[in-house]
């Protein structure tokens, strides 16, 4: 009955503001990227996503909606999922409490409607399914051994990194004894690890995606230098640990303000209230790392959009919610009828709140992409060379040409993308015709220059484009 | 610890984050997926032309360009632009051999900018302060304006 409630409160939500196609709200710049890759069988940018490319493709095999929709539609399906898996673990956690399935409702739903949650649910992003993945990591953590090898427990955190490289940061936990030990033998260790070897094997597949040379390549990966450039991120490494003092304090801040976004202030201090209640071991030691963890990565990671990265550490505080919950349920525990009027009332307040979020997630009118893409389309001569500079008008016209199929008259080159060897022999057979000059370092004037008689036109970022004819 | 102390931290600590909390995520510009496009001057011994691709700058075969830079920020590294307009297209810095040799600039000009009355600009840099100057006798056909003018700094400026 509550796992029904749970999908039908939150299926609802979602399908009132999933995006109608591609779509750039919620930081989902990346995701023209992603679909092409998936559609092409291409590989997408560090560290390629593997899992997320199967997932997203058997999604595109569903015959509603255009192919982005489509895509959007398996992050908000992996949004239920995760918020079901985690009814699941607390109802296990909280197993000799008469309104466990109260407690691990609210919770659950709690979390499938916090404003980042829900906002992930309705893109095409890697982030939707990484939280599933994390929620499967800690539900995996807690499983008996009786219930769950060992090398199927190592399974399950090796899977989650080949779709997001950040469970990596969940690894040590697999040091952590499921039967009340603290810390596992060294055979059991071994066997866990050899699991997650067995799950990281994905990343494989990869080299054979590149192999094909599709036209979404990046990296790549079919040789061994770019395979590990790929899967390593080292593209991403130049904004590890590279913000400015004063944006580490503005994002510290920041986060107490998205805290109070997600959770409001009776969530919040239910939630440091669940913590300092003392959750069992078993709950509170994976939790708090998956929690500090990801808040150091999110606030030291330097890119714009690092703030999806908190999405575990939601997860991880709304389980301390549950706690705080159970321990002021466990107080009323003589008064049965008043325990189920607050219990009543939280739900009250879930669902109240949704009107009030509904206009600060709704993507469903999110345009921005199309009209990009119709207003390129319109305006961008026949046979032009397009340059382009950034993430969601690159990846927009990606999605246009090789997802869609249209204007394949163009030649689409994403300026930053130009100082890698690999980049511009991806251009060299996806556009057979372009002549690239024989540099290390083409400038785009080089480039104009050996391709006379073409358009040119630019793009960069939100700026009107440009075009003008190439004598 | 009791119930009633462990409520009273969570409380103190729930309005510690309260008045700790602030709205803006640190972000900086452009750092997403595609690195950003490293702004590196075109430079060269003797080079006719130099396509920016948002604005190309031609000189004599006589003559030299030695570099041409962008400026990111053109307010901050030299002056606003004149009362009531805006900087609407980007801002080079053109340097020639001989320093004053004349430029053929042109801009790429798409209907936006058209809308916007969009000019070409020099900075007069000999007035104190610097002051931005419209480059009379503008051509502007098939989406390109262009002027011609003694090497220096030029911008597209319009109507915000």
């Amino acid at each position: 009955m509550y796992p029904l409630f749970l999908v039908l409160i939150l299926g609802f939500c979602y399908s009132l503001s999933i995006a109608p196609s591609l779509t750039w709200a919620h930081f989902s710049a990346d995701g023209g990227d992603l679909i092409s890759a998936a559609i092409t069988g291409g590989v997408p940018h560090p560290s390629g996503y593997p899992l997320y490319l199967i997932l997203a493709r058997g999604f595109q095999f569903i015959p509603i909606g255009d192919l982005a929709f489509r895509t959007n539609l398996l992050s908000a399906v992996c949004t239920i999922f995760a918020a079901l898996l985690l009814y699941a673990y607390l109802l296990r956690q909280l197993s000799d409490h008469p309104l466990r399935q109260w407690i691990s409702f609210l919770a659950a739903l709690a979390y499938g409607l916090a404003p980042l949650v829900w906002g992930q649910a309705l893109v095409t992003e890697v982030y939707a399914l990484h939280s599933l993945l994390m929620m499967l990591c800690l539900h995996a953590l807690s499983l008996k051994e009786s219930t769950l090898n060992e090398w199927a427990r190592g399974f399950v955190f090796g899977i989650s990194a080949t779709n997001h490289l950040t469970a990596i940061m969940m690894f040590p936990l697999l040091a952590l004894g499921s039967d009340g030990k603290l810390l596992v033998s060294p055979a059991v260790l071994f066997k866990r690890f050899l699991g997650v070897a067995i799950g990281l094997s994905l990343y494989l597949s990869l080299p054979l995606r590149a192999y094909f040379d599709p036209p979404v390549n990046w990296g790549n990966s079919s040789t061994l230098e770019g395979f590990f450039w790929l899967i390593s991120g080292q593209l991403y490494h130049q904004y590890q640990f590279r913000l400015p003092l004063a944006d580490v304090i503005q994002r510290l801040g920041a986060f107490a303000g998205f805290l109070l976004n997600q959770y409001t202030g009776l969530g919040v201090l239910l939630g440091i209230y669940g913590l300092i209640s003392q959750p069992p071991r078993r709950v509170l030691i994976p939790t708090l790392w998956m929690a500090t963890v990801f808040l150091l990565f999110a606030i030291f990671y330097g890119s714009s959009d690092s703030q999806v990265n908190l999405l575990p550490v939601w997860m991880a505080f709304v389980i301390w919610i549950a706690y705080g919950l159970l321990d002021i349920f466990s107080a009323l525990q003589d008064r049965p009828k008043l325990s189920i009027s607050l219990a009543g009332l939280f739900f009250a307040a879930l669902m109240i709140r949704i009107p009030f979020l509904f206009p600060s997630v709704d993507a469903s009118k999110d345009f921005r992409a199309r009209d990009f893409l119709n207003h390129a389309a319109q305006v961008i001569p026949q046979n032009s060379l397009v340059f382009v500079d950034g993430d969601e008008q690159i990846f927009s016209l990606w999605y246009l040409q090789f997802a869609l199929n249209q204007r394949l008259d163009l030649a689409i080159i994403a300026e930053g993308l130009l100082p890698y060897k690999w980049y511009r022999e991806n251009l060299q057979y996806t556009y057979t015709y372009l002549m690239m000059p024989p540099k290390d370092k083409p400038q785009l004037s080089d480039i104009a220059a050996s391709n006379s008689g073409r358009a040119i036109c630019y793009i960069s970022h939100d700026e009107p484009i440009l075009c003008s004819q190439n004598r | 610890m009791n119930r009633k102390n462990r409520f009273l931290i969570a409380v103190v600590l729930s309005i510690v984050l309260i008045f700790v909390a602030a709205g803006v995520w640190a972000a900086p510009k452009f750092q997403g997926t595609v690195p950003p496009v490293p702004q590196i001057p075109v430079t060269g011994d003797c080079l006719e032309t130099v396509n920016m691709s948002t604005a190309i700058f031609t000189v004599q075969p006589t003559d030299c360009i030695k570099e041409v830079a962008l400026i990111s920020d053109p307010a901050g590294t030299y002056v606003p632009a004149p009362e009531g307009l805006a900087f609407v297209g980007d801002t080079f810095k053109v340097t020639t051999d001989p320093e004053d040799a004349i430029v053929q600039v042109c801009y790429a000009y798409p209907p936006e900018f058209a809308d916007k009355d969009a000019m070409i600009y020099r900075l007069n840099e000999d007035a104190t302060p610097n002051v931005w100057v419209e480059i009379p006798g503008a051509d502007a056909v098939d989406g390109t304006t262009c002027v011609a003018s003694a090497a220096g700094v030029f911008s597209l400026i319009g109507n915000p």
